[in-house]
């Protein structure tokens, strides 16, 4: 058995069914979310009246890919999650049970919440989350680290709950992996947000499903009406975050804000080379927006991603294979507990078999040393 | 679509639209329209190569271990989606040697290479070149296939 710390740089909470109803401000209580169980018995989570996720996909049925893959279902009840997803005492015994030293905790809910559509409501739904959160962290703040959630409709609202979120011990905020066509990442007035967390230390992560309400052209969202619309975001969702990395990268975002950490986190890892090629490809052999402007110091749109970009993901020997050219110091494992995919109970064999041909170095960062520097944990 | 009018948006673009052919083969192999139609060839054009070992890794993951939208319906004869891509999907690239270098997991037989004549970015008039320096570490048999075998037989000319 290998020894290597391991730090999960993706786990979640599964937010408790009386989060909001307790903690959101009073004049946002009717319209919080709620868990809304169907007639044949599946609890799934709605606000503004839709239908967001259920909780089989959220802590319900954690494992059973290993033990029982071919009775996953897209329909379960809240009491079946795992207590972990909401206490806090639980979450720290299944890292234990999984070898798991340190968690950065992403929300369940939280990542459809993105899909609000009233921006108010929205604030107010992520300002409760994040009040909750810090009490959950806090209970063991040593192993136990959040990610605040931000809406940035308003970029200077988001800046004021960056900086609350900071003052709490959060380690980390995410912003939504694709704004709205209008609001694409390549706008100027995201430039206070970007400096804000560029002195804060606060690394902004763009997690897969966090797409803000509709997106883009023809791509499907997350609900999938239909067998095809579902796998075709579950197959392609790497696309999102490719779009707002475009974005920022050819804008000049981390040319302004070189220290600033954005993360693509729980798409994989082995969308980045071919990625990288088509940046480098577009701006070296094509005309297309450029307009002739380069970059200083002769930096490529690859070395500004590899300087300012890193990458989650739980599962994925392909994109182990190809490091190399994604970075090393760029990848962070995570356990993506306590969801449907995750690697629980298996995470170290299942770390163990995907790093079998690192080396022990490159093993120690990929399991936790990446995660150590980029959140500055101990 | 993606916005093309500013800077940003296009090359969000011209960087990432292998996400539309990605989207409607999801559609395609998910939905069962290769096992209906066996013999359906489906050709990905000018997208380039190397999405592609993301792509089947992602789709036979999604398959395999999750419950997305699959309700428990399995292909026939064990075919997994890869498989099925294999069998139906060909794909066409004129300047990707980092592809090229995952054509054992694309699968060499579904490969055509293409000059994108006259194009901004067409390998014209160096197409022998580029070709030769793309396809350096390929067998004797590998470049015959893929500079015109494989295109010869799909098309049967």
């Amino acid at each position: 058995m290998s020894d290597y710390r391991i730090i999960s740089a993706d786990s979640h909470v599964v937010e408790p069914t009386d989060l909001w109803t307790n903690r959101i401000a009073p004049e946002f209580k009717d319209k919080a979310p709620r868990i809304v169980r169907t007639d044949d018995g599946g609890d799934f989570w709605h606000c503004e009246n839709k239908n967001l996720l259920g909780v089989a996909f959220a802590g319900a049925q954690v494992g059973r890919r290993f033990e029982d893959p071919e009775n996953l279902s897209q329909q379960d009840v809240f009491e079946n999650v795992r207590p972990g997803g909401y206490i806090p005492e639980e979450h720290v015994k299944d890292m234990d049970i999984d070898g798991i030293d340190m968690s950065i905790i992403y929300p369940s809910l939280g990542l459809m919440l993105y899909r609000v559509v009233d921006s108010e409501l929205l604030t107010a739904i992520f300002k409760a989350y994040n009040d909750w959160m810090a009490d959950f962290c806090n209970t063991n703040p040593k192993r136990l680290k959040g990610i605040a959630m931000l809406n940035i409709d308003n970029v200077r609202v988001g800046v004021k709950e960056l900086e609350r979120c900071a003052n709490m011990g959060f380690v980390g905020a995410m912003i939504t992996d694709i704004p709205t066509e209008s609001r694409r990442y390549f706008l100027p007035e995201y430039d206070a947000l970007w400096a804000a967390a560029q002195d804060l230390e606060m690394p902004l992560s763009l997690h897969g499903a966090t797409n803000r309400g509709t997106n883009p052209g023809p791509m499907p969202t997350p609900s999938g009406d239909h067998d095809g619309g579902s796998a075709a975001f579950q197959c392609n969702f790497d696309m999102y975050v490719r779009i707002s990395l475009t974005d920022m990268i050819f804008n000049g975002v981390f040319e302004r804000f070189p220290k600033l950490r954005i993360g693509a986190i729980e798409q994989q890892l082995a969308w980045a080379p071919f990625f990288l090629d088509r940046i480098d490809y577009n701006y070296e052999q094509r005309a297309l927006g450029m307009t002739g402007y380069r970059f200083k110091d002769d930096m490529k749109p690859s070395d500004m991603f590899h300087r300012n970009v890193f990458i989650g993901f739980q599962d994925d020997a392909l994109g182990i294979q190809m490091r190399d050219i994604i970075g090393v110091d760029l990848l962070q494992w995570g356990s993506d507990y306590p969801h449907q995919e995750s690697t629980f109970p298996r995470s170290r064999e299942v770390l163990d078999e995907i790093l079998a041909d690192c080396t022990d170095e490159e093993k120690a960062k990929i399991a936790s040393g990446n995660a150590t520097s980029i959140y500055r944990l101990d | 679509m993606l916005n093309c009018y500013h800077d940003g948006g296009s090359a969000a673009f011209q960087c990432n639209f292998d996400m539309y052919v990605r989207l409607s083969l999801t559609d395609i192999i998910f939905n069962g329209v290769f096992e209906r139609f066996p013999k359906l060839r489906i050709g990905a054009i000018e997208q380039q190569l190397a999405w592609v070992p993301f792509f089947l890794n992602r789709m036979d993951f999604n398959y395999e271990q999750r419950a997305l939208g699959m309700t428990g319906y399995r292909f026939k004869n064990d075919m997994k989606p890869s498989d099925i891509f294999h069998q139906n999907v060909f794909l066409s690239f004129q300047d990707d040697a980092l592809g090229i270098r995952d054509r054992d997991i694309i699968g060499v037989d579904q490969l055509m290479w293409g000059s994108d004549y006259p194009h901004q970015e067409s390998t014209f008039p160096r197409s022998r070149e580029v070709l030769e320096e793309i396809l350096t570490g390929c067998t004797e048999e590998e470049k015959a296939k893929i500079s015109g075998g494989n295109a010869a037989k799909l098309y049967r000319i």
